[in-house]
């Protein structure tokens, strides 16, 4: 029995080790949730360059409490369930979570004056379409923005790349059309140009669980795409009226095209089911001529990713007055709208209006919030131009992207980048990351014309479209891969076009004509 | 004499369909063994091999691309280390006082000469099928100061009623009702009894509670996730859950949006370390388990309640 009470002593005596309280929380001004990317080695946040002088110039002492990208969900959702809420929130706001708990938040309005705010006032007259983002449906404003207003390499999209080198060992030319590009993958199949005596070449592979490699995207020809931002995912714009494009003729003909190429071996019809992983897997078999994606050198090694090139818009044979077109839009507008809302547990948010505002004076605090202290990441040139730099001391455990997160909170960082103020690359950048600006350079005229705008709309609105539209979805998704695999004739399509009607598209399209015109 | 025949004739009859059961009986058994080691085997092998090869479907028998590379990422990694110790002391202070609690707890309910046992009984039950939910669960915390400490972490496993029913049920029906009789007529105090009949005698539930806690502390990361805020504190599995959720992505546009280089790195460090994180992460529970199974054999039917 002793021995039995001294174990639970000595147990007892560990617990209350446990029970050490933290740091106390008096000694900061301001508590502010941040996100912490998952490449971000540093375990303080306060240490970061950005965060340094953010205290320096405005002398405000912040707490930044983190929260890791995996448990963002279930933390901030606790935090506005049970009114626990910190000062202000960094990112980890999205519509839904602003929308359901707008009496949690501050209203701005009062505060966006040249005297309180003057660089903030600068950037909502210079840009309208800001203003127009970042307004709730009550007409106030309760967050400003944060990251990237553009981003000329994401505005490009999913670019398709065929390997050339293949195509030089065949003595094939560049396909134009996509007859030509039928022949092209016809005679990959036979001629075996990654010589290993096995006929397992298998021209075209894509897979659906990967964000630039949907077979959709591959419908560009007939002047089908699928926006890579969700919304509208099967709506074009033409001349201001919204079109749905499963009913169009030529659907039809894509469907029928690819589903050639399912039937003659040309097509990875496993791409339906394959996970990410096993795509990049199955791309590094080096069985395929083309496929889709960010550019060569993410999925190969930079002796094969030279092999690769972009594939120039076709043409698709059988409707030849449909322009080619790419998805992405140039000059789309990415920033994150909800990047910094003050909530009503602030005792004083002017105070922190101002301090965000401090964060937008000029270029030299914003990038080092983005990237760290200036002269490793990056460097203003004389003309004010900001250059991204490739430092050598770069190791295995520690790359690039890690010091992007550890030195600086790149997108996570209350900056808002303007579109003036793009990074640019000196000559010696390393040609991976120059490169995809080139691929970007060959589809831009090719990217879509109209596009939807990025408005706040009331939650029943969005509940009444979201709705519609994941049956929608679900159903095209069988539609087009039954299609795919095995065929499509007139009897099935007319058995579309019918259930298209009953999952309600004529709703799905008045939805987003009222939105387009600014109904509501 | 011809029933001595007879009786030897049954008896090779016998044999052969024995031989031909025992035979059965065997195949079965390898099979199901197969069908229990493989995956464990795949993951062990895995963690040895080139992704590649893991994504593309060809491992089978022994891994290709041999590689250390996930091993070595996974213990250069900090945080594996930090997670390492707090899990080792969550575990280890949480499996002793869970066991005591419980054990006691158990004992305390099996004796029916407790006032109010049935109350206590059925409040305990109750709860364990009726809970409050996430958010009363987290204003309690908070009200009670609670956040972010590893008190917490501790204290919210220790009265775990499915547990301490298994202890109840061993104890109504291995300590009989007589033995305590003997001894108190012999002078012997309850405390006492407890301590230096009952005890003793029940090494067997003992073992089984003190793995089902420790396995239970081992693997819990929920509560760590929601109420820890310091990474000082985190267990190991929050931190594993960090490294592989961070590899998913990559389907998701709008989480690469802005940084698909970085959403490509991630993705491919999280695919290298998958399987060896998963080894690191069960290798000392599974070391630790074969000390113990002598007794856990032995109590696996004790939950079963009889009379």
């Amino acid at each position: 029995m002793k021995k039995f009470l001294s174990l639970v002593l000595a147990a007892i005596m560990l617990l209350s080790i446990a029970a050490i309280p933290g740091a106390l929380a008096d000694e900061y001004d301001y508590k502010i949730v941040v996100q912490r990317h998952a490449l971000d080695k540093e375990q303080e946040y306060d240490t970061k360059p950005g965060a340094i002088m953010a205290e320096q110039r405005t002398g405000l002492k912040i707490d930044y409490y983190e929260i890791d990208a995996g448990a963002a969900a279930e933390k901030i959702n606790l935090m506005l369930a049970t009114n626990d809420l910190p000062d202000a929130f960094i990112n980890g706001l999205s519509a839904d979570r602003l929308a359901n708990n707008l009496p949690l938040f501050v209203a701005l309005d009062e505060y966006l004056t040249p005297e309180i705010a003057p660089n903030i006032c600068a950037i909502l007259e210079k840009y309208p379409e800001v203003r127009e983002s970042i307004t709730q449906t009550d007409g106030c404003i309760y967050t400003l923005p944060t990251s990237m207003y553009v981003s000329p390499e994401d505005d490009g999209g999913s670019i398709q790349f065929i390997n050339k080198a293949w195509l030089d060992k065949l003595n094939l030319e560049m396909p134009t059309t996509t007859d030509e590009f039928y022949e092209v993958c016809k005679a990959i199949k036979a001629g075996d140009p990654n010589g290993n005596g096995l006929a397992d070449e298998i021209p075209v592979l894509f897979t659906q669980n990967n964000w630039a490699a949907h077979i959709q995207y591959f419908f560009g020809p007939w002047g089908i795409t699928e926006w890579e931002n969700g919304y509208g995912a099967w709506l074009k714009i033409e001349n201001g009226k919204v079109i749905f494009t499963p009913t169009l003729p030529e659907f039809r003909a894509a469907l029928e095209y690819w589903h050639k190429f399912a039937k003659e071996g040309l097509l990875d019809v496993e791409g339906f089911t394959m996970t990410n992983q096993q795509f990049y897997a199955r791309l590094k078999e080096y069985i395929g001529v083309t496929y889709r994606g960010w550019t060569p050198a993410s999925n190969f090694d930079s002796q094969t990713a030279l092999e690769f090139v972009a594939l120039p818009p076709l043409q698709a044979s059988d409707y030849p007055e449909i322009r080619y077109v790419n998805d992405g839009y140039w000059g789309y507008y990415r920033a994150q709208s909800f990047g910094f809302a003050i909530t009503a547990a602030c005792e004083n948010p002017e105070e922190l209006v101002k301090w965000y505002d401090a964060m937008q004076a000029d270029k030299v605090i914003k990038m080092t919030w983005r990237l760290g202290e200036e002269g490793t990441l990056w460097e203003l040139g004389d003309d004010g131009t900001i250059y991204e730099l490739w430092p050598d001391s770069v190791t295995v455990d520690f790359t690039r992207e890690n010091m992007k997160y550890t030195y600086g909170a790149y997108g996570n960082a209350p900056a808002f980048m303007l579109p003036d103020e793009v990074a640019q690359y000196h000559d010696d950048a390393p040609a991976d990351a120059t490169v995809r600006r080139q691929l970007v350079e060959v589809v831009k005229d090719y990217l879509q014309k109209e596009i939807f705008p990025s408005r706040n709309v009331d939650a029943d609105k969005l509940e009444e479209r979201n709705f519609i539209q994941t049956e929608m979805s679900a159903y095209l998704d069988n539609f087009m891969a039954d299609a795919i695999v095995n065929g499509i004739d007139d009897a099935k399509w007319e058995k579309h076009l019918k259930d298209v009607e009953a999952y309600k598209v004529t709703e799905l399209v008045e939805w987003w004509q009222g939105y387009l015109d600014g109904e509501f | 004499m011809a029933e001595a025949m007879m009786k030897r004739n049954t008896k090779i009859h016998e044999t052969k369909v024995d031989r031909v059961f025992n035979v059965v009986v065997y195949v079965l058994i390898a099979l199901l063994l197969l069908l229990f080691i493989y995956p464990i085997w795949f993951v062990l092998m895995a963690s040895f091999s080139d992704p590649q090869y893991v994504n593309a479907g060809a491992l089978l028998i022994y891994p290709r691309g041999f590689t250390t590379m996930g091993y070595k990422m996974v213990f250069s990694d900090d945080r594996i280390w930090t997670g390492y110790l707090n899990t080792i002391f969550y575990a280890g202070v949480g499996t002793v006082l869970a066991t005591m609690v419980q054990v006691m707890a158990g004992y305390a309910l099996s004796r029916k000469d407790l006032p109010g046992r049935s109350i206590f009984m059925l409040l305990f039950v109750f709860t364990m099928y009726f809970s409050g939910g996430l958010i009363p669960f987290y204003l309690v915390v908070k009200e009670l100061n609670l956040v972010n400490t590893r008190f917490l972490m501790i204290v919210t496993g220790l009265a775990s009623v499915y547990n301490i029913i298994i202890v109840r049920s061993f104890f109504a029906s291995s300590m009989p009702v007589e033995l305590y009789e003997a001894a108190s007529i012999d002078g012997c105090t309850n405390q006492r009894y407890f301590f230096s009949i009952v005890l003793p005698l029940s090494k067997a539930i003992i073992a089984v509670i003190a793995l089902y806690c420790l396995v239970a502390q081992w693997n819990s990361y929920f509560n760590a996730m929601i109420f820890l805020s310091d990474r000082s504190k985190y267990p190991l599995q929050l931190f594993l859950r960090e490294i592989l959720l961070a590899a998913q992505t990559y389907s998701d546009p709008s989480a690469v949006q802005g940084d698909a280089v970085a959403a490509a790195q991630m993705e491919i460090m999280g695919e290298v370390i998958k399987y060896g994180v998963i080894v690191v992460s069960t290798l000392p529970v599974i070391i630790i388990y074969p000390f113990l199974q002598k007794y856990f054999v032995q109590g696996v039917m004790i939950g079963s309640i009889k009379g």
